[in-house]
């Protein structure tokens, strides 16, 4: 079972990266600071899935996400001067930060429970679970599916500080220094976030029967032992 | 092993251990037989090369010997993967600024209540709902605004063109609503009943009533017509002849008994008409019973030969030409009305 263990986690490179064709981030940058939005605009639909997937699952409704996101371009098209980076590098970690300053705020205003579920939301959307390979079959496929809705519910109940580094980290693959500058934390307190937030995580998971047997099979399954 | 006694070794393991990562100095030595927390572990899953080589090998050195913190090790990584196959969501709008949300269009300001009903923006009942206090004052005018301004400029201008044009029909009408018993007399295709005055009016007009089943006030009109004009006209007497289909005994010296003959002569005369010929009759009794009258009503009997049809048909035409004016503007008016009702709807800003 060792060579389990050799395995990295963390994601080489950010998960989800929308479509970078086209015009760097620093040349749109500069033109937009010049008023030009149709620029911006470029900017916008190159990120805005990034962002509207970070704040989905940090907001966990859709309609706060969706305010939010469009609150973050905003705010960055207003501010633009601000962002300091020529070569245009970090202009994403720029905007989550944005969003998730921008999130944290709505979510200590509002102490009510979100009414739009994100897991109604991938309860209909069950078309975008793929399988992740050829080799993953119909009962693990099932598994990760299962595991993953009851990880979205457990995600909702942990700290927030937690669970937006472990979104960012886990679900989106950042690395940590990035992790760091979106939330203005140092890069030890992001660490530290992360793994608290996985132990607390496991701690739900286990708290809940349903949930443990599912995580013992994903366990196992991963660990390449099919005997479940 | 109970979870809760894994769980209180998993505790006992983290307090002799110091912070298992969580910081970027050298995480403290790995006791072999303790198990190891799952805050450490994590750590490890995810940068084992930030522990030094002596930890590296002590903890695996306790996975491959250590079931309870090889599970845990397997949980941690099964939760990673199951976060990293996480599907995406599509948004289901796009987030990208319209001229107005940019402000790069006059932002005069509106009142509170239509801004909350801007179209496309979302941002913008986000702002107004969740950030008030921190957003500057951003009221763009959407580009429907603009248009609903000149649509509602433009059916000011028609409703007002529209009272216009019904106040001149209107005041028209009055201005010559003495004439118009005469008018109306004379242009009905019952004949001025002048012409059928004295001694042969009454016939004729009972003639008239009944042939051509004209309508009760028609009669009355005519009958006061030949009360006022008395005289005689031949050629009047011609027309009545010829509209009247059943021609009575006109020429009758006595207008009561004319009536009279006429009712008797025109049985398929309907109730209305009876019911005028006997208003007529009235009136025709008191004919003849006042000849000044006739005599004091001889000189209209000048402006209404004056009537000539030329300027009947203008005015007629004219009173047409204010009527078609009127409709289009009532279409015009209810076209741009459907217009502002509709143009909130089309809420997409142009391309």
């Amino acid at each position: 079972m060792l060579f389990l263990f050799s395995l990295r986690l963390r994601l080489s490179s950010g998960r989800g990266e929308d479509q970078t064709d086209g015009e760097p981030d620093a040349a749109l940058i500069e033109r937009a600071r010049d008023g030009d939005l149709p620029a911006f605009n470029q900017l916008v639909a190159r990120h805005e899935r990034a962002v509207f997937n970070v704040a989905l699952r940090y907001m966990r409704s859709r309609e706060q996400a969706e305010d939010v996101t469009q609150e973050a371009f905003l705010r960055a098209w207003r501010s633009l001067e601000s962002f300091r980076n020529d070569a245009g590098e970090g202009f994403r970690a720029w905007l989550l930060r944005i969003a998730s300053n921008r999130a944290l705020d709505v979510l200590r205003a509002s102490s009510r429970r979100p009414a739009d579920s994100l897991d109604s939301k991938l309860d209909d959307d069950e078309s975008a679970w793929e399988p992740e390979g050829k080799d993953e079959g119909p009962l693990a496929f099932a598994v990760r599916g299962d595991l993953g809705t009851r990880l979205e519910d457990a995600l909702g109940q942990i700290h927030p500080d937690q669970r937006l580094v472990i979104i960012l980290s886990d679900i989106h693959g950042h690395a940590y220094a990035e992790i760091a500058e979106i939330a203005g934390v140092p890069i030890g307190t992001v660490k530290s976030r992360i793994n608290r937030g996985r132990a607390r995580l496991r701690e739900l998971l286990l708290a809940d029967a349903e949930s443990r047997e599912l995580l013992g099979v994903h366990a196992r399954l991963e660990s390449g032992d099919g005997h479940v | 092993m109970s979870d809760d006694t894994r769980e209180r070794s998993l505790h006992a393991a983290r307090d002799a251990s110091t912070p298992p990562n969580g910081s970027d100095g050298d995480p403290t030595m790995i006791q072999p037989d303790q198990h190891l927390d799952a805050e450490m572990l994590s750590a490890w899953l995810d940068t084992p090369d930030e522990f030094s080589e002596q930890d590296r090998l002590a903890i695996e050195n306790h996975l491959a010997g250590c079931a309870e913190c090889s599970q845990v090790a397997a949980e941690l990584t099964a939760i990673v993967r199951a976060f990293q196959t996480l599907p995406f969501v599509e948004p289901e709008r796009s987030f990208s600024l319209t001229p107005e949300a940019a402000g790069l269009v006059a932002t005069p300001t509106l009142p509170s209540s239509r801004r909350l009903e801007e179209p496309s923006h979302l941002h913008e009942r986000a702002l107004e709902k969740n950030t008030r206090n921190q957003v500057d004052h951003y009221e763009p005018i959407p580009w429907y605004e603009r248009q609903m301004r000149a649509l509602r400029w433009a059916t000011t201008v028609a409703a007002m063109l529209f009272v216009l044009f019904v106040s001149v029909d209107v005041l028209g009408n009055i201005d010559g609503g003495s004439d118009d018993a005469d008018e109306s007399a004379a242009f009905s295709e019952a004949p001025i009943p002048t012409q059928a005055a004295a001694a042969s009016g009454a016939a004729a007009t009972n003639t008239t009533a009944s042939g051509m089943a004209a309508p009760e006030e028609e009669a009355d009109e005519s009958a006061r017509g030949a009360e006022e004009d008395s005289v005689p006209d031949a050629s009047s007497d011609d027309d009545v002849a010829g509209s009247a289909p059943e021609p009575t005994s006109a020429s009758d010296a006595s207008g009561t008994t004319g009536g009279a003959e006429a009712e008797e002569e025109s049985p398929p005369a309907d109730a209305a008409a009876e019911a005028t010929a006997e208003d007529a009759n009235t009136m025709m009794v008191e004919v003849p019973s006042e000849p000044e009258q006739a005599d004091q009503a001889q000189p209209n009997d000048e402006s209404v030969s004056a009537y000539s049809g030329k300027d009947m048909t203008e005015e007629r035409q004219e009173s047409n030409t204010l009527h078609l004016i009127e409709l289009a503007l009532l279409i015009a008016i209810a076209w741009l009305i459907v217009a502002m009702i509709a143009l909130p709807r089309l809420r997409r800003p142009p391309a």
